[in-house]
């Protein structure tokens, strides 16, 4: 039986319910910017986003040569003949000291090749779980919970928030859009989520102020809803934890619209981070990635997003503006982003020649972007092997997996939030990722 | 078990979960009529005249005209909502108007594939109806060859050879069988695709079956031999699939889901919820029949009296307010209103549909709901509160304010937290006061949790 969305919610409805601690609410009246604790100061950060649908592994980190061994780019290129990409169509990916040289990046993104180049970008293969589920739902499930089996129905960022930091707020872990996602949500603790910062307040047309503040006390009087109705406890829980959320960013100015969704993300992300709210980790949603018919323009385009919304974050520069200053050096020194997607595509692409694409597969990579400063403990390059694509005329069929999610899971907790969770005891972190 | 009499607890509740809430009007006729009455007047409007299916049709025949322009798509798809909100709104047939969106939720399509084809989505909307409180079986027949569906799940590019997964996929997974426990295998997937190759979207917005398309040979979908039949082999499909013991189950799960409350941690097979089991048995019973599921449901004591309850969706919530107030929702702040509360008619986020219960809960959600209740969208960009000062209830009058927005009465708790601030700005001057009653009133739990 495998851990359902619906399964969970059913659960985040239950006793535990959400805005069960609401110390944001209890922080109303405080003036913003304070100050959080220097512990959570000092703390690394971690910004997660999401390659909804699952993205096709096999044309992003993409092989260019047959290594010894494995005939990888003869059967890439026989299982793939109308969206395969040629090699020199690739950027290459060939650092010095990496073993395998048989692999080139989608050539939509170039800012990222580049931090590779520098050794800021570590690129771990084949990652994926025991009994793979292709259900975007289940298996969107598995990789934000860190647990195939049925287990707890929490992410594994929501149990890193139960373990660590009491008592300051859900702004540690914010989800960025419409829903707050699994990862963010612990057994007993949840993060906050935000559409983006300018829809996070009160519209209250030409009225003064003294109205409007009367208006928003009033609401946080649905707080006292009793718990034993658990929805309209939640519903009236989360009425006042928005006022104090509301509160807590006054007077933050953010740039306009890019009017691109993800770089629009993630200046949200980086003001939160940037601001002296305690916020440790971001996780924006980047969907589209279901490429079952005419993948390669619809891929390119949206990992030329990607890779323009990570130039944004560390330089601030979207295509010739620059709509940020560069990150500064004291969230930089300590944040890491990381990609994580459902699922990987299978090895042959589906449907016609001139609209070909992949159905859903398995093991893909992870990308983990971390810091410029020399003392950033990620380790660049890549990690894990690539996964078996059988050989030209016996190709396989999907990629299996060759690093499980859940030692990655482990690393990033132990290696890099410095908070090991017991659910992983026996899944070491893997060796070499960071120093 | 005796028919009992609706109390205007009933009414409310029943109202406010299957037909877009109840008016002040609906409580004073069917408070105190038998209860099963009103469930049957939901089911089959019996002063339902031949006007409203004319109108309809009329109106969606004009929209597909206009729309086959599709320069113009952004503005089509706003005047497509405006024109299905506005009808919510007034239909003398709540109930099947809700079940269509109930259906437009289970069988997400959203306009983004292929952008911008309004007809075509307002073609599915007809279909979606006409089946909505029909029969199952020929609704998932219906949609299978829909060409918005053909497009949206690749149908339409799948083809003998290459054929495309995604459709089979969520017809097992979301559309029929669901995944707790899981029933089916990747093998069922992968041959249903190839038995439903062939089928594609002519120019004029039609299903055309090409047998050059179609993959003739021998399938096996979940135990069942399949054996080319052309055009008629997607039925055999489908009938392995609803032929599954989980699949009444599985439906009946999604209408108490979406109608009743959560039926929680749904090992929908071997432990159904209760009410689930009752529902899918008379699905099963029917050979499908939705009219008599939802009777089933209804009219359980679960739904009438039982403690658990459900969070009503943005549109629910936003259709109420503008027929209790007697005021258009076919009205752009309305969509601005419903955009940033996260549900734009004919755009689910995706194929399995808009969030649920508690993941409704959000400070974006509570914000917009907010802006909505002053109607602080709207032309004149100040708080506009609907232009309605003069006619609303005195702002004190707290009972004659449940009566205004269809609701029995109000929590303690809620009545406290209104009673507060009548106090705190007892000096403000009355329209203020009553915009302030009808902000806490919409923002309440009351209003939010039925």
């Amino acid at each position: 039986m495998t851990l359902t969305r619906r399964r969970f919610l059913s659960s985040a409805g239950g006793a535990a319910g959400l805005y069960l601690l609401s110390p944001i609410a209890a922080r109303v009246g405080r003036a913003a910017g304070l100050g959080v604790d220097p512990a959570t100061a000092a703390r690394r950060r971690l910004v997660v986003i999401g390659l909804g649908g699952g993205n096709d592994g096999l044309n992003t980190v993409i092989p260019i040569a047959d290594v010894a061994g494995a005939a990888r780019a003869s059967v890439y290129r026989k299982v793939r003949p109308s969206i395969a990409y040629r090699p020199e169509q690739t950027l290459p990916l060939d650092r010095p000291g990496d073993v395998d040289h048989g692999l080139g990046l989608n050539a939509s993104m170039p800012y990222v090749h580049g931090l590779y180049k520098e050794g800021r970008v570590a690129i771990v293969q084949g990652v994926d779980y025991p009994n793979h589920s292709y259900s975007h739902f289940t298996s969107t499930d598995i990789w934000h919970s860190g647990e195939p089996e049925q287990g707890p129905q929490s992410g594994w960022v929501g149990r890193h928030l139960d373990r660590s930091g009491a008592g300051e707020g859900e702004l540690r872990a914010v989800g960025v859009g419409y829903r707050l996602p699994l990862l963010l949500r612990g057994e007993a603790r949840q993060g906050m989520g935000l559409i983006n910062i300018p829809a996070t307040r009160f519209a209250d047309g030409a009225e003064s102020d003294e109205i409007a503040r009367a208006r928003h006390n009033a609401l946080t009087g649905f707080g006292d809803h009793p718990s034993s109705e658990v929805l309209a406890s939640s519903v009236g829980r989360g009425t006042r934890a928005t006022v104090g959320l509301v509160r807590e960013l006054e007077g933050t100015t953010v740039p306009a619209s890019t009017g691109d969704a993800l770089a629009d993300s993630i200046i949200t992300a980086r003001i939160l981070l940037e601001r002296n709210l305690g916020v440790e980790t971001v996780y924006l949603e980047h969907p589209g990635f279901d490429t079952h018919t005419t993948q390669r323009p619809a891929q390119e385009a949206l990992l030329g997003q990607l890779d323009r919304a990570l130039r944004l974050f560390w330089t601030g520069r979207f295509g010739e503006t620059q709509v940020l200053p560069e990150l500064p050096a004291g969230v930089a020194d300590r944040t890491m982003v990381m990609t994580i997607s459902e699922f990987g595509r299978r090895i042959g692409e589906a449907g016609a020649a001139e609209s070909a694409g992949t159905d859903h597969g398995a093991a893909s990579p992870v990308f983990l972007v971390g810091p410029a400063a020399a003392g950033s403990r990620l380790v660049g390059g890549l990690h894990g092997e690539h996964p078996n694509m059988g050989t030209p005329t016996l190709p396989a069929d999907d990629l299996m997996m060759t690093t499980d999610l859940r030692r990655l899971c482990s690393s990033v907790l132990t290696n890099w939030l410095s908070d090991p969770d017991p659910l992983f005891r026996h899944h070491a972190p893997l060796p070499g990722l960071f120093r | 078990m005796a028919d009992p009499l609706a109390s205007r607890h009933d009414v409310a509740r029943l109202l406010g979960r299957a037909a877009f809430g109840a008016t002040a009007a609906d409580l004073d006729a069917w408070t105190g009529k038998p209860y099963y009455e009103l469930v049957e007047h939901l089911l089959t409007p019996s002063d339902l005249g031949s006007l409203e299916f004319d109108d309809a049709t009329r109106l969606v025949d004009t929209a597909a005209g206009m729309y086959a322009d599709r320069e113009n798509g952004a503005f089509q798809l706003e005047q497509a909502q405006m024109w299905w909100l506005e009808r919510m709104r007034n239909t003398r047939w709540p109930l099947r108007e809700r079940m269509t969106l109930l259906w437009h939720d289970h069988f997400a399509t959203a306009v983004s594939q292929p952008w911008p084809d309004v007809a075509m989505l307002m073609t599915q909307n007809q279909t979606l109806r006409g089946h909505a409180v029909g029969n199952f079986e020929e609704l998932m027949k219906a949609i299978t060859l829909d060409p918005a569906m053909l497009h949206w799940l690749d149908g339409a590019l799948s083809v003998v050879g290459a054929s495309n997964e995604n459709f089979a996929r969520e017809l097992f997974e979301l559309f029929t069988l669901g995944t707790s426990p899981q029933q089916y295998a990747e093998t069922d997937i992968r041959e249903a695709a190839r038995a439903l190759t062939g089928w594609v979207v002519d120019g004029f917005n039609q299903p055309v079956f090409d047998p050059a398309r179609h993959d003739e040979g021998v399938k096996h979908v979940l135990g069942r031999r399949i054996v080319n039949r052309g055009a008629e082999e997607y039925l055999d499909v489908l009938d392995a699939a609803l032929a599954m013991p989980a699949a009444p189950r599985f439906v009946a799960w999604k209408l108490v889901q979406k109608l009743a409350y959560d039926p929680g941690p749904a090992d929908r097979l071997s432990q159904p919820d209760p009410l689930v089991a009752r529902v899918g048995d008379e699905l099963r019973r029917t050979h499908w029949d939705i009219s008599a599921a939802l009777r089933v449901l209804l009219t359980s004591e679960e739904f009438r009296l039982g403690p658990q309850r459900v969070v009503r969706q943005p549109v629910e919530q936003v259709v109420h307010a503008c027929k209790a107030l007697g005021v258009s929702a076919g009205r752009g702040p309305v969509l601005t209103a419903l955009t940033d509360m996260g549900q734009r008619l004919f755009d689910p986020p995706n194929v399995g549909g808009w969030p649920t219960a508690t993941e409704w809960i959000s400070p974006g959600t509570s914000l917009a709901r907010y802006a909505f209740s002053f109607d602080a969208n709207n032309e004149s960009g100040s708080a506009g509160f609907f232009g309605l000062f003069a006619t609303l209830p005195p702002s004190s009058d707290l009972t004659a304010w449940a009566a205004r927005l269809g609701l029995a009465g109000w929590h303690p708790n809620t009545e406290r937290t209104m009673r507060t601030f009548l106090v705190d700005r007892a000096a403000a001057d009355e329209a203020q006061r009553q915009a302030g009653v009808l902000m806490l009133a919409l923002n309440s739990p009351d209003w939010t949790v039925m």
